[in-house]
């Protein structure tokens, strides 16, 4: 293999992840309805991205 | 030792919010209360090597189980229990505030007092005897200016001191306690009761209050002064175009777009040739090459030459919000949203519209009525949304480069229009007449905390940035894949490629718009996966390098005719009935996703994405017809 | 009078409240018999009205305002 296969794969392998990171972003987003701003303390936008339970228990 | 529970209760615009983010910082979560979709919101901190957890209950002016909000907090001080509840209340606003407290006095909550907002109690020349009000109570009073550190500091001090066992209600308050039995006893008439108890509990604050405080002399306050000016009846209309326009102006035109030429010819200039070159250095495969280059960088790039104006934009609605002029605005647009047939408080969310549509989506839960809520959930898709920005600068930077900032403005006023319209349209067809009510407090005014607006800027801005970074990125991706192949295998047409073919398919509806090309059609397709993808799929499709403007003339008109070039190509009437599509189409899915959550109903996700189609489709083609017909 | 009726700038003392779905919310926010009442102004289209009260401003509609009587003070 060339130096510049491996640069290739190594790229592609990269973007792949992105992508992956991407289509999952884009998954949650209309199946759950979260947004970009979900886990911050002015967004309201968030109802079920993330529950902390509070109990004493 | 165990986690010390805190729960934070108190009447709305007291503060307590700003309470809340000093005490826990970025250790916080907001979830859901079961059942109702009210935030709640958790923290975390620790002090003294003890571990405190705050839960922020929704702002409540009483506790009568009439709203989610209030039941929900009835329901967690009674049945949790919490080791500290504090209440907290705006000192220069103690009478109303009273009433919440002794509600929970009366079903024997025990209380620490929170006097907040004392900077500006004592400005205003109140004077608190602090001790005798503790003694009256019979609970610890602690006085606070919200966003000091001291102040958070001293509340951890009494959090982590104090022994809630310790104190007991004062003799007035079990006075009080008895004569409320009493009259529950012997009136028959619920109503009859509920209001004599409301009477009651005047009454005892009347009395604590005119042993405890003294009121400054009866002056205009500042606040009223300038709502004399902001608020009067000739000038407040004009003038709240007047404000809004000026932060068009600013975020256009002063600040905003010189930020983003900068970004965009770093992108152009720098990171390009960088990328190009280098790629081809390390003997990288053209394809890959190609598809950094020509869909990533231009996709992701184009995209983020809009982050200056998108965060410009958030912080001057950001800003305005702190100053409490938002309840103006409320107050100024009730008669016209009713006329629209929408509620004034309606507006709030609205105009968070104009940042992001989601949260405007969720912002409806606040509205009273079913039917308030509906309306508003289904025309906040026609307002122009951070996403949708690029591209109504894009066209209107090339297209119209003399007047881009009024072009753009008038994209937004095309969907406050739009929004009015389809809400007195679903009024008169879709739901039935209901009453709604309207009460709104209106703020003292103030200036924000510098630290807070920029905090929310970023908040509402960082969303961009990580939408960028991944779904665009993916779109990006995705279409550079699609245009660069078809099922033969690769080609170097892009005009054969898999998306040529899916966009010609959606093109052919826009035959009369005089937009119809497969790239548009790609394009549109794309957005409604992200309204931003309109723009990238622009820029990888039609090779359109430097988005923007009046910097680079020569540029500008390079993209202008690239984008002019292709059959069916934009001409300004083109571009400008193309934009008016964009901006009233299908919204993006996950506001769809978000309209599925608050109504939970497929068939109200289904109506808003095709009527919302159907109507820009509609208006588009009138703005081209019409336009041609005038001779553009 | 109603205080739909009251002018910006009027202080009145309210008299009583008529039934309505309202009454019991505006007595918690403290509208009740003896509460003195500062008009403030009414929205540029007339409607919703301003009103100070207990330290703090409040704006209602004319619809609701009218249900509360009041007197000059």
């Amino acid at each position: 293999m060339t130096s510049g296969d491996v640069a290739t794969y190594v790229i592609a392998a990269v973007i792949l992840v992105v992508f992956g990171i991407g289509a999952r972003k884009i998954y949650r987003n209309f199946f759950r309805g979260e947004s970009e701003c979900c886990g911050s303390d002015n967004c309201s936008s968030c109802s079920s991205c993330s529950s902390g339970h509070t109990k004493k228990s | 030792m165990a986690v010390l529970a805190v729960a934070l209760t108190g009447n709305p615009n007291t503060g307590k919010s700003t309470i809340f983010n000093e005490l826990t910082g970025a250790r916080q979560k907001i979830g859901n209360w079961p059942g109702v979709t009210v935030d709640k919101k958790v923290g975390y901190t620790n002090y003294r090597e003890r571990a405190i957890s705050v839960v922020d209950l929704p702002g409540t002016y009483s506790v009568d189980a009439r709203s989610p909000e209030e039941k929900i907090v009835l329901d967690y001080l009674s049945q949790e229990k919490p080791d500290i509840v504090v209440d907290v209340v705006d000192a220069s606003n103690m009478e109303r505030n009273l009433f919440l407290t002794i509600q929970l006095l009366e079903k024997r909550i025990a209380l620490i007092l929170d006097l907040n907002m004392m900077d500006e109690a004592q400005k205003q020349g109140y004077k608190i005897n602090v001790k005798k009000l503790g003694e009256m109570l019979g609970m610890p009073v602690v006085e606070t200016v919200g966003r000091s550190k001291q102040s958070t500091k001293k509340l951890l001090d009494v959090f982590t001191a104090t022994v809630m066992s310790d104190y007991k209600n004062s003799e007035l308050i079990e006075l009080h306690i008895s004569k409320v039995n009493d009259i529950l006893e012997k009136t028959i008439d619920k109503e009859e009761a509920e209001e004599k108890i409301i009477a009651l509990r005047y009454e005892l604050i009347d009395q604590i209050i005119s042993s405890t405080v003294v009121r400054p002399t009866a002056t205009t306050s500042v606040s009223e002064k300038i709502d004399r000016v902001l608020a009067n009846s000739f000038i407040a209309l004009p003038l709240l175009l007047v404000l809004v326009y000026a932060v068009f102006q600013i975020t256009f035109t002063w600040i905003g777009q010189p930020l983003a030429d900068g970004i965009d010819d770093f992108i152009g200039d720098v990171l390009t040739p960088w990328a190009s070159d280098g790629l081809a250095a390390l003997g990288v495969a053209d394809w890959l090459q190609s598809l950094v280059v020509d869909g990533i960088i231009a996709g992701v790039g184009s995209v983020l030459t809009f982050v200056p104006l998108i965060f410009t934009l958030f912080f001057c609605l950001s800003f305005l919000d702190g100053t409490g002029y938002m309840a103006r605005v409320a107050f100024i647009m009730d008669p016209i949203m009713r006329r629209a047939g929408l509620s004034g408080k309606g507006v709030m969310p609205l105009i968070m519209g104009f940042g992001c549509g989601v949260p405007a989506i969720m912002g409806a839960k606040a509205l009273d009525s079913e039917k308030d809520r509906m309306i508003s959930i289904l025309v906040t898709p026609f307002l122009t949304c951070g996403a949708k920005l690029p591209i109504m600068a894009l066209f209107a930077a090339l297209f119209f480069p003399d007047n881009a900032a009024d072009v753009v403005f008038c994209m937004y006023i095309v969907g406050v229009v739009m929004a009015i319209c389809m809400a007195k349209l679903l009024n008169v067809t879709t739901f039935k007449d209901e009453k709604a009510t309207f009460l709104l407090e209106l703020p003292p005014y103030r200036l924000p905390a510098m630290k807070n607006v920029l905090l929310e800027t970023w908040d509402k801005g960082k969303g961009y940035l990580i939408k960028a970074g991944t779904i665009i990125f993916a779109m990006s991706v995705l279409i550079w894949v699609l245009s660069n192949y078809n099922f033969a295998g690769p080609t170097d047409d892009m005009g054969e490629s898999i998306l040529a073919s899916l966009g010609s398919a959606v093109s052919v509806l826009f035959t009369f718009h005089g937009f119809a090309n497969w790239e548009n059609g790609a394009a549109i397709i794309t957005g409604i996966l992200a309204k931003e993808s309109v723009v990238s799929t622009i820029g990888v499709l039609y090779g359109v390098t430097d988005i923007s403007t009046a910097k680079d003339a020569e540029a500008a008109t390079e993209n202008a005719v690239k984008l002019a070039g292709s059959m069916g190509g934009f001409t300004a009437l083109s571009a400008l009935s193309f934009m008016v599509f964009s901006q009233l189409y299908t919204p993006c899915i996950t506001a769809l996703g978000t309209i599925k959550k608050e109504t939970g109903k497929w068939k109200w996700v289904a109506f808003a994405a095709i009527y919302t189609f159907v109507a820009a489709w509609i208006v588009s083609l009138l703005v081209y017809q019409i336009g041609s017909l005038l001779g553009y | 009078m109603t205080l739909k009726e009251a002018k910006a700038g009027m202080t009145v003392k309210v008299v009583s409240l008529e039934h309505s779905d309202l009454k019991q919310r505006l007595m918690s926010l403290g509208l009740i018999k003896g509460t003195v009442i500062k008009v403030l102004r009414s929205a540029p289209l007339g409607d919703p009205m301003a009103i100070s009260l207990r330290a703090y401003n409040l704006s209602l509609r004319l619809a609701d305002a009218d249900k509360i009587k009041v007197e000059v003070v």
